[in-house]
């Protein structure tokens, strides 16, 4: 399949609007549909003569997008005034108490006029092209002739000099839809200002394509007509190309078409069109476009436009990844889905024309911001730059955009997003097909809120208690319990559709931060929140930035929650495409979704994949449903995260303690040489080995921490020499036998463990003490040497591990992250949660 | 997490940012593994034979000795550093020799899947150097008999359009043209192929023999354009000449991977069959180079 689409201009309302299409002959069906009435009243069940005017859902910005049937789908700058005329004439009507007919209603209702862009363009340049008609034009041209000019100028811009030196004229093919059924014939274009678009456009007919049959003029006066197609012939002006066959006609009041009709279509048209809205035409065999009546387009029924929107809910997919969901869905699905792409086009056509789901290029163009500069000295046009481009799946910005030529859609630049490859690869024309946010479906249905599961319904309907009785139910320690409460008094308002408030209400406080200490007990806090987004009927994701931790919260949440429905995602997962009420997935999965969690909580949002990482804070954002509840959580929140808090943009409750009620361990500043000069020198400082001595005479594990890969191994050999009867071993993330050398470490195999930060966090080995070396060094941050430190004392049996730093200076993360364990370690003493009023511990701070 | 909304200080930050970059020491990624990593010391046969600015010539150090060479050659028709029972089972080749520039080996392999299945375009330029090398060993090996040696077109084996739709480019056809351009050969996609046959990675060496059976054929139209295009520049006498041309016209296929040479013959046997139809006086010498050599 080429993706190319199909380009149009479209004038509804008054006012005109440029879409794309992956079926025109859907949008031409959709655009009558609406004319009629017909669109939506099946669906909703409350546009039977509504069926122009703006959606009711005032009060749900989503809906609006792509729902407001003649509107442009999305919202953005130019369009503003456009929905409040909208509004306005709406509410005149209902003032009115008229009953809106859409039939025999005023002039500009009676037909909707279509310029079409002969060329399929490539998606990319026609979403560009859309873009830029929004930005630029949007809801400002009302005469045709200007918004007809004014559409070539952006696809020109759009495209640049890729498709320009053919003759300016015949771009663009005029569509009239409605008046009776022969106003769908598609015209001649014809020459621009030639005539045939001021005046009467009722007159003239044309049917392009091989026409068999026979034809009937019959409009309201205007026209009259009778033809026979069959043989050559002309009617009024003259036919060329690939209109085959006789059309005689007379009529009164007809214009001439000047123009030609160019063989753009090489379809069969074959059967009877007849006046009134009755006619039928059938395009058959292949055509670059060519369009179907209503009738055709039963085959893809209402239920299956459902369905196929329900199986992509909440889902962000390429092409060939919806075609794999699909495929693995219920029967209607999998039907389209072996089809091929001339069944799924169609259907996903009339699903977006619908708001069921959102069609978007995968690389999307974004209109260049004006530097703030460039804002004070230029005039408004010279401002506009080149549009870039972002890969709307990950969020990279044109720096990670790499440009080759492309044999699917031809173009010879057309961009391909680098920084998510591994997803599949995302590219400027390919399509990225969003599922609707669940709100939308509900709607849509008219019904109740799909997504819980009836079982977990009842099974959790009993359980909604109190904040208190929820945490106690968990058996938390008084600080998760505290922490707990505050996220779920956060949380509840945000968990159910009814209580949510619209969108910029609730973006002063988008998101809560659990801030709780290494060895806290994170996990277990999170579940009174599963269990409330549960209650409420929503889905609830966890995301992770590590796959061991997806794979060991799977049994975990599964024991807690029996009654839900558990889909573990990684790469590779077996469960790729299911659908369950919680979600448990490593983050870079968090691409695949779109708008489909009520609950959003994101562990470790300072570990590696997410640190200064701007890739996993879009998906981490765009996953969650508007108004949803986000709950972030971190031991060692990054320092901008921090600030938020203090500001009060961010929720946040502090969970000071480790589950075992004692302090943390505060670490040792003690000075050394670099490693660098130890390995050349071969020689260990004192302070060191005696410190090494003594923990491994106390029976403790050691990790020794160093900043470089290349220092692990001659390190341990070092300490090999200088501690013989003890076993050291030595790993990083070169290490294939990482996996073995940990095990051995936790069981007592090896003792000492020479390591890089790999194992900064995620890894409890009870009874551990942890040396850092370098601690001054730049890899080594405030958080990095928080989580080295939490490596030490994590079990009850042994709370109080030593941590020392050695660093030839005295640097402000060390400094930073002694305090930060201080004051964790003051506020669990004010708050009383410690086991011992006063705890004694075992050293003095160096 | 939140980035300061102030576009000035957004300006600020993004400019000193610029600015850091240009003044700390440039740790340019390596172009086969993306790494920020120190370069390493090219070999003097690489740095003399590839352009200044070839990607080959920045690989970190890793991946510059993971880079199997072919440095030795055992059968002097494919290039296989090993003895080679295939050329010796063929009697009739349709191309003269083949050359390869590395051995097919697990690191060749990942960057391969890499760039064909992954679609990562980046690895083009390291890959056409690696190809570039083993075009210079085979024009250095004819040059020593021939000096006047001319390459009328390079001629990149075609995938099918199915599997071009899917992937948006062809392998053979990226790499040839980087070719093309450096060393300025005109790249000519004479071949066309009729079918979409299984992945020839899942396929046994008799299956594999046995697919290639008519599977390419010479585009005629494209074919006579290009022998116009050579009777137009005087490479070839006009078939009413009465004459021998005294030159040979020399293409050189293109191709990812050499397994068995089954495509490159049946690529070679389809010019063979067009050439002859349309100029049957012409003498054809076909040549093939390939990235790896398994």
């Amino acid at each position: 399949m080429k993706m190319k689409v199909q380009l149009y201009l479209v004038r509804a309302r008054g006012s005109w609007s440029v879409r794309w299409t992956l079926a025109m002959e859907v949008d031409l069906a959709y655009w009558e549909r609406v004319l009629a009435g017909k669109e939506w009243c099946e669906v909703s069940g409350e546009r039977n003569d509504g069926g122009l005017l703006g959606s009711d859902r005032q009060g749900d910005g989503r809906d609006k997008e792509g729902r407001s049937d003649l509107m442009v789908r999305e919202g953005a700058g130019g369009e503003k005034g456009e929905r409040s005329e909208v509004g306005t004439s709406e509410g005149d009507r209902r003032q009115k108490g008229s009953r809106i007919d859409t039939r025999t209603g005023e002039e500009e209702r009676a037909e909707i006029v279509l310029h079409v862009w002969r060329t399929l363009l490539p998606l990319g340049l026609a979403e560009e092209a859309a873009a830029r008609w929004k930005t630029e034009n949007g809801g400002r041209i009302a005469e045709e002739l200007a918004a007809v000019r004014a559409f070539r100028k952006v696809v020109q811009a759009a495209v640049g000099f890729e498709i320009r030196g053919k003759g300016e004229e015949n771009w663009t093919e005029r569509v009239v839809v409605g008046g009776g059924g022969l106003r769908r014939g598609l015209r001649g274009a014809g020459r621009l200002g030639q005539g045939h678009i001021r005046g009467n456009e009722r007159e003239q007919v044309q049917v392009q394509g091989l026409v068999q049959g026979q034809v009937q003029v019959q409009g309201q006066g205007e026209a009259q007509g009778q033809g026979q197609v069959q043989g050559q012939g002309q009617v009024q002006g003259q036919v060329q190309g690939l209109v085959q066959g006789q059309v005689q006609g007379q009529g009164q009041g007809q214009r001439q078409v000047q123009g030609r009709v160019q063989g753009q279509v090489q379809g069969l048209v074959q059967g009877q069109v007849q006046g009134q809205g009755q006619g039928q035409v059938q395009v058959q065999g292949q055509s670059e476009w060519g369009y179907f009546e209503g009738e055709n387009y039963r085959v893809i029924d209402d239920g299956l436009v459902q369905a196929i929107a329900d199986r992509l809910q909440g889902r962000a997919a390429l092409l060939s990844e919806a075609q794999e969901l699909l495929a693995a869905g219920p029967p209607a699905c999998r039907a389209v889905a072996a089809g091929g792409w001339s069944a799924l086009a169609p259907a996903l056509q009339w699903a977006a024309l619908r708001g069921l789901v959102r069609l978007r290029c995968a690389v999307a163009p974004q209109q260049p911001a004006a530097s703030p500069l460039g804002r004070l000295l230029l005039p408004a046009p010279m401002r506009r730059g080149r549009w870039l481009r972002r890969c709307m799946r990950c969020g990279s910005g044109e720096a990670r955009m790499n440009r080759t030529a492309c044999a699917a859609c031809g173009s010879s630049a057309c961009a391909y997003c680098e920084a998510c490859l591994t997803m599949g690869r995302s590219r400027e024309c390919g399509l990225l097909i969003l599922g609707g946010g669940m709100a939308g479906l509900a709607d849509a249905q008219g019904a109740a809120m799909p997504g819980a599961a009836p079982a977990v319904a009842a099974a959790s309907a009993h359980s909604v208690h109190a904040p208190t009785a929820v945490a106690a139910r968990w058996g938390l320690s008084p600080a998760q319990q505290a922490a707990a409460e505050a996220a779920l008094r956060y949380a509840r308002p945000r968990l159910t559709t009814a209580s949510r408030q619209p969108l910029t209400n609730v973006a002063s406080q988008l998101q809560f931060l659990i801030w709780a200490v290494t060895g806290a007990g994170k996990t277990e806090m999170v579940f009174p929140l599963i269990e409330a987004a549960l209650a409420a009927g929503g889905r609830a994701l966890i995301a992770t930035p590590r796959r061991d931790v997806v794979l060991e919260l799977d049994p975990r949440i599964r024991r807690a929650f029996p009654a839900a429905d558990v889909v573990t995602l990684y790469g590779g997962s077996e469960q790729r495409w299911e659908d369950g009420d919680i979600t448990i997935a490593t983050t870079h999965q968090l691409f695949r979704f779109q708008e489909r969690f009520d609950l959003v909580i994101i562990d470790e949002l300072d570990a590696f994949p997410y640190h200064g990482d701007e890739r996993l804070h879009y998906a981490a954002a765009k996953v969650g449903v508007p108004g949803g509840a986000i709950i972030l959580l971190s031991a060692t929140p990054p320092r901008a995260m921090q600030r938020d808090v203090r500001r009060g943009k961010v929720g946040c409750a502090r969970v000071p303690v480790r589950f075992h009620r004692h302090p943390l361990p505060v670490p040792l500043q003690t000075r050394m040489p670099r490693v660098s000069e130890l390995l050349t020198k071969r020689k260990l400082p004192r302070p060191l080995l005696a410190r090494l001595a003594a923990s491994l005479t106390r029976g403790a594990q050691c990790f020794v921490f160093v900043q470089q890969i290349r220092h692990a191994e001659p390190l341990a050999q070092l300490l090999r020499a200088a501690l013989p009867d003890i076993s050291i071993g030595a790993t990083s993330s070169k290490d294939a036998e990482r996996a073995q050398r940990v095990q051995a470490f936790r069981n007592r195999e090896i003792r000492v463990l020479v390591t890089t930060t790999i194992l900064e966090r995620g890894v409890t080995v009870p009874f551990s003490d942890v040396f850092i070396l370098d601690a001054d060094g730049k890899l080594f941050d405030e958080s990095s040497l928080v989580q080295m430190a939490g490596r030490a004392g994590r079990s009850a049996d042994d709370p109080n591990g030593r941590v020392y730093f050695f660093a030839s200076t005295s640097s402000q993360s060390q400094r930073r992250a002694i305090a930060q364990i201080r004051s964790m370690n003051r506020e669990a003493k004010r708050n009383g949660y410690l086991l011992q009023p006063n705890p004694t511990t075992h050293r003095q701070e160096g | 997490m939140q980035m300061s909304r102030n576009p000035i200080i957004q300006s600020i930050r993004r400019f000193a940012g610029v600015l850091g970059d240009l003044l700390s020491e440039s740790h340019a990624p390596c172009p086969l593994c993306q790494m920020p990593a120190r370069r390493s010391d090219p070999d003097p046969f690489l740095r003399t034979s590839l352009p200044r600015d070839a990607r080959l010539l920045q690989l970190c150090r890793n991946c510059s000795a993971a880079v199997p060479w072919i440095t030795h050659i055992a059968c002097a028709v494919c290039g296989r550093p090993d003895p080679c029972p295939d050329c010796r089972r063929r009697s009739d080749a349709h191309f003269i020799i083949s050359r390869s520039a590395v051995r097919y080996d697990d690191s060749v392999r990942e960057w391969l899947a890499l760039f064909k299945y992954r679609g990562d375009e980046r690895l083009v330029h390291p890959l056409a150097d690696m190809l570039d090398v083993a075009y210079i060993r085979l024009d250095r090996e004819l040059r020593s008999r021939r000096p006047t040696l001319r390459w009328d077109a390079v001629i990149p084996v075609p995938v099918s359009s199915d599997r071009l739709m899917e992937r948006g480019f062809n392998q053979a056809e990226r790499i040839a043209s980087q070719l093309s351009a450096r060393r300025g050969i005109p790249m000519a996609e004479l071949l066309v192929r009729t079918r979409h046959s299984e992945k020839k990675s899942l396929q046994s060496r008799l299956a594999r023999l046995k697919s290639v059976d008519g599977l390419f054929t010479a585009d005629p139209e494209v074919v006579a354009l290009f022998i116009s295009n050579c009777l137009s520049r005087g490479l070839i006498p006009s078939p009413n000449h009465r004459s021998v041309p005294r030159h040979p016209i020399r293409l050189l296929i293109v191709d990812d991977i050499y397994t068995t040479g089954s495509t490159i013959e049946a690529c070679a046997a389809a010019l063979h069959q067009a050439f002859g139809s349309q100029a049957p006086r012409l003498q054809l010498d076909i040549y093939a180079i390939t990235l790896a050599r398994s």
